[in-house]
């Protein structure tokens, strides 16, 4: 015990002194937090919107209105395919929706109502949302059709939108919590990564290992401090978002606290295992920037859709244990807690963490070789 | 009462099972005693104190240390030894308190153990008044101290130091050699690794290691006992270069034989001296490194061929002029107002403790560091203004000898002559005289990285003259390197010089001073002294007692 203490007391002197450590704890959190939420825009207001009619609008007067009405997209009206294909290409417009001769007959009539809708695919996101906006006007605008009994007949359409969860549809509400998850990932692997090397090329490990501190007492000591300067850093990216940037915190903090930790537990088994393996700090933060972090950014859900991934992909996020904490830390912000997935995806940590500690201490030598 | 070592046919590969890190060793150290372990680099020192202290498992063999198997009982092993790795093995980001502490805290000693081997450690060392300092802001010779006294925490009976001496000034060096004596006569008995062959002779006992074999165990005076009689020296001469080749070219049965000074130092093979050698020799107290030569089967003695083809053409008699060059980071000084002149055909060292200042010097001269203030001129041209015209006349060899590791022999020849500007004809031509002249022919195909270190030096010289250049840049061209390959780098060296080449080296190997028409002293940003190596020492003295007793005459509180 006396030993563990010594070594924590050790770690804490060094983070302290390190001002890498304390750059990359709270430094860099605030600037990736700060990017996260005023650079990266995932914002759909009024994305450019082409609207080609081929048939007669009398007939299709309501869906018009109902684009014009949307406060979602701006629409432009060209008169034939080529000069709006043309703006679109330019630039002009993001998105383009083809209305066909025959639309407002099949709708009337019941049968599949084709509406084309080509969109500028550069920017996935305004490509995705544009596209749902659309779908989701032309099918309420058949919907009340529908309901009405008639295409005949004229009668005002109004588009009911509903988002559950971001009913803003604010993207730094989604992307800020997911950023939280990345941080940690990031201090929690990038940190210990550096730590375990370090003391090897300074030659600080083989005198450590002819003391009587045994390879759990040295393990624990890293795990401990850098889990305390972790923690920290979560607080102050947590309180960054909500009180800074304005994200709504509508779950438990105690649940947010413990599975955070649980969290922090398999990043920091990561960071150390890779370190541990290295022995070496610049090999090992690249490892941790390719095994850790852009895994976190890419394939956790936290910015990018699973869902919208190929299957193989989809699988292969699985293994990414920020995959199995982004679920989390999105809910609490923005539902509350939901405790089927808090349940499910903290047992998946806790098994990470668990393999990842008893992987640590296998490959922890107390001998050079 | 046991041996404090027992080692019986220790043997010790890693991956690679064609090098042999420790080759059927028999060893048995008695109590008491301060003992060196003496090899170059790569000759399995480290590698036989990690498996005393447990932390590296045999290939085959037993060891037994205080009676103990270090693989199965390494932690009653580790209450009663003490071990200083290399680089001392501290904390940084710690004070010496800090650190004192946390070794204090590891080896569990109560509170009562602490206060007392605290008050006594801090005395011994003489760091109490700087318990407060962090161990990164410590000088080399401070760190080495704090290093000892981690070391000593808990009462060892046994210590390890791995290489206590590199990085650090002669000053400090003898005085922890005091400190570890005043240990052993309270009974610990203590191994010191060390590639410097001149500290040898200070311990009670030497093990010198070659290729992980173990070549002489026993009193340093035993061993130059061997070659009692047979050690000489000439008379000294304005050209002692002329003197070596005189002698080498003599046919004299010589086992070794190198420029002390003025004078040429030489080792015979028999007690006798050969009638028909024309040169006149006294003879001389042997060193410590004479028999380790003389044990290693001897130094090549025919003259290099390298030279053959130099011609540095006609150039002025003053080819390097360094006028104050002073180079300050931030608010360290580096160097300041360094100044001197190298003559045509000179060997100029630069002479200095690792930090002192030699490296940053040297870089100012080649045009890799900017001068704070100052001048450096290159045959003339100013290094400053011109730093590529200047550097066209430089054949520049880096610590390490900086080659591609894992391009071929040949692929580095034909790279370095591409960059030197050689086109062509020329350049094959060129090529092929290096292979000639350095006999690479049979590793042409070889990575650069998995040859033998004498080829490595080989190959590094090659590259650096390729271009024929009139001066040779040489930075601690032999550290780390065994005598034998020392002296064959030398000996081309020497060749080289003969012909009017200009050679500027830096080494803090205080003995290599010697082969140095002129050495000016570094110490602390500052030449304190440039003489002749003869000018420096006064009479009986060592190069090493000379640049102590410069020190301490320059600046008499840096002893203290």
């Amino acid at each position: 015990m006396r030993i563990l203490k010594a070594l924590v007391y050790k770690e804490f002197l060094q983070i302290i002194r390190d001002p890498s450590s304390i750059l990359t704890a709270f430094i860099l959190p605030f600037i990736l937090i700060t990017i996260f939420a005023t650079a990266i825009n995932l914002d759909n207001n009024a994305i450019e919107t082409g609207l080609v009619l081929e048939g007669d609008r009398q007939q299709v007067n309501n869906i018009i209105g109902a684009f014009d009405g949307s406060r979602y997209l701006t629409v432009t009206r060209y008169d034939n395919r080529k000069a709006a294909q043309e703006a679109l290409t330019r630039g002009d417009i993001r998105a383009l929706v083809i209305m066909p001769g025959n639309l407002a007959k099949d709708m009337a009539t019941g049968q599949a109502a084709a509406v084309q809708i080509i969109t500028d695919a550069s920017d996935p996101n305004i490509a995705l949302f544009a596209a749902a906006y659309v779908q989701g006007i032309v099918a309420t605008a058949q919907k009340i059709m529908i309901e009405t009994g008639a295409s005949e007949k004229k009668s005002d359409i109004i588009i009911e939108q509903v988002a559950w969860y971001n009913p803003e549809l604010k993207s730094r509400y989604f992307i800020l919590p997911s950023s939280i998850a990345i941080i940690m990932t990031l201090i929690g692997m990038l940190l210990t990564a550096l730590v375990i090397a370090r003391e090897w090329e300074r030659g600080t490990m083989e005198s450590l290992l002819t003391t009587k501190a045994s390879k759990l007492q040295i393990i624990l000591a890293k795990y401990i401090s850098y889990y305390c300067l972790a923690i920290l850093s979560a607080v102050f990216c947590t309180f960054l978002c909500v009180i800074v940037f304005d994200v709504p915190f509508r779950g438990s903090l105690w649940v947010y606290f413990i599975t955070s930790s649980l969290f922090l537990f398999v990043s920091i088994g990561m960071g150390c295992l890779i370190s541990t393996l290295t022995r070496n700090q610049f090999l090992a933060s690249v490892a941790a920037a390719m095994f850790g972090f852009l895994p976190a950014v890419i394939l956790s859900g936290g910015l990018f859709e699973i869902s919208s991934m190929p299957h193989i992909i989809q699988v292969l996020t699985n293994i990414i244990p920020a995959t199995h904490f982004v679920p989390i830390i999105k809910n609490l912000f923005m539902a509350g807690d939901i405790w089927p997935i808090i349940w499910y995806e903290s047992l998946n940590l806790l098994i990470f963490g668990l393999i990842l500690f008893a992987l640590l201490y296998k490959v922890t030598k107390e001998r050079l070789e | 009462m046991e041996n404090v070592v027992a080692i019986k046919h220790l043997n010790k590969t890693f991956q690679n099972p064609d090098i042999v890190a420790i080759d059927d060793l028999n060893l048995e150290l008695p109590h008491g005693e301060v003992v060196g372990l003496v090899g170059p680099d790569g000759a399995g020192k480290t590698t036989l104190i990690r498996l005393l202290l447990g932390l590296l498992k045999p290939s085959g063999g037993d060891i037994a240390v205080l009676g103990l198997n270090p693989l199965t009982q390494t932690h009653q092993l580790h209450q009663i030894i003490g071990y200083m790795p290399q680089k001392f093995g501290l904390y940084e980001d710690l004070s010496i308190a800090e650190n004192m502490d946390l070794y204090a805290d590891l080896k569990e000693l109560t509170p009562e153990e602490r206060r007392q081997q605290f008050d006594w450690l801090l005395k011994f060392t003489g760091l109490a008044p700087f318990v407060k300092r962090l161990a990164g802001r410590l000088s080399g010779g401070m760190k080495q101290k704090l290093g000892l006294g981690c070391t000593l925490l808990g009462n060892p009976r046994f210590l390890l130091l791995d290489e206590p001496g590199v990085g650090v000034d002669p000053i400090s060096r003898r005085e922890l050699m005091k400190m570890v004596y005043s240990l052993r006569d309270k009974g610990i008995t203590v191994l010191w690794s060390t590639s410097y062959l001149d500290e040898a002779e200070k311990f009670d006992r030497v093990l010198l290691l070659n290729d992980g074999k173990l070549i002489f165990n026993g009193n340093p005076k035993e061993l130059t006992g061997r070659i009692a009689g047979r050690v000489f020296q000439t008379a000294d001469t304005a050209n002692p270069r002329q003197t070596l080749r005189r002698l080498m070219q003599s046919k004299a049965p010589l086992t070794d034989a190198v420029i002390y000074g003025q004078s040429v130092r030489t080792v015979l093979q028999k007690d006798i001296l050969p009638a028909a050698l024309d040169v006149a020799l006294r003879p001389i107290t042997p060193r410590f490194e004479d028999a380790v030569i003389d044990i290693l089967g001897g130094s090549p003695m025919q003259p290099s061929e390298i030279a053959e083809q130099i011609d540095v053409g006609n150039i002025p008699d003053i080819v390097i002029n360094a006028d104050n060059l002073t180079k300050k980071y931030g608010d360290f000084t580096a160097a300041q107002n360094i100044s001197f002149k190298i003559r045509r055909g000179e060997i100029f060292g630069l002479l200095g403790p690792n930090g002192a200042g030699k490296s940053t010097t040297f870089k100012m001269l080649c045009g890799l560091a900017k001068p704070t203030a100052g001048q450096g001129y290159i045959l003339g041209t100013d290094m400053i203004k011109n730093p590529e015209k200047a550097r066209a006349f430089l054949g520049y060899m880096a610590q390490k000898f900086s080659l591609f590791s894992t391009l071929s022999v040949m692929q580095n020849l034909k790279f370095f002559s591409g960059i030197y500007g050689l086109r062509g004809h020329k350049r094959e031509n060129r090529i092929r005289q290096m292979i000639d002249i350095f006999e690479l022919g049979p590793y042409l195909k070889q990575p650069a990285g998995n040859l033998p270190l004498g080829f490595k030096q080989r190959l590094a010289l090659a590259c650096a003259i390729m271009h024929n250049p009139p001066i040779l840049f040489l930075d601690e061209p032999t550290s780390g390197v065994d005598p034998l390959t020392r002296r064959e780098f030398w000996n081309h060296i020497n060749s080289m010089v003969e012909k009017g080449v200009t050679v500027m080296v830096t080494t803090h190997f205080m003995d290599e001073a010697e082969y140095c028409d002129r050495i000016a002293l570094i110490y602390q940003g500052q030449a304190i002294k440039i003489g002749t190596p003869d000018e420096l020492k006064k009479q009986g003295e060592t190069m090493e007692d000379a640049f102590i007793r410069l020190i301490n005459e320059y600046q008499p509180e840096a002893a203290a």
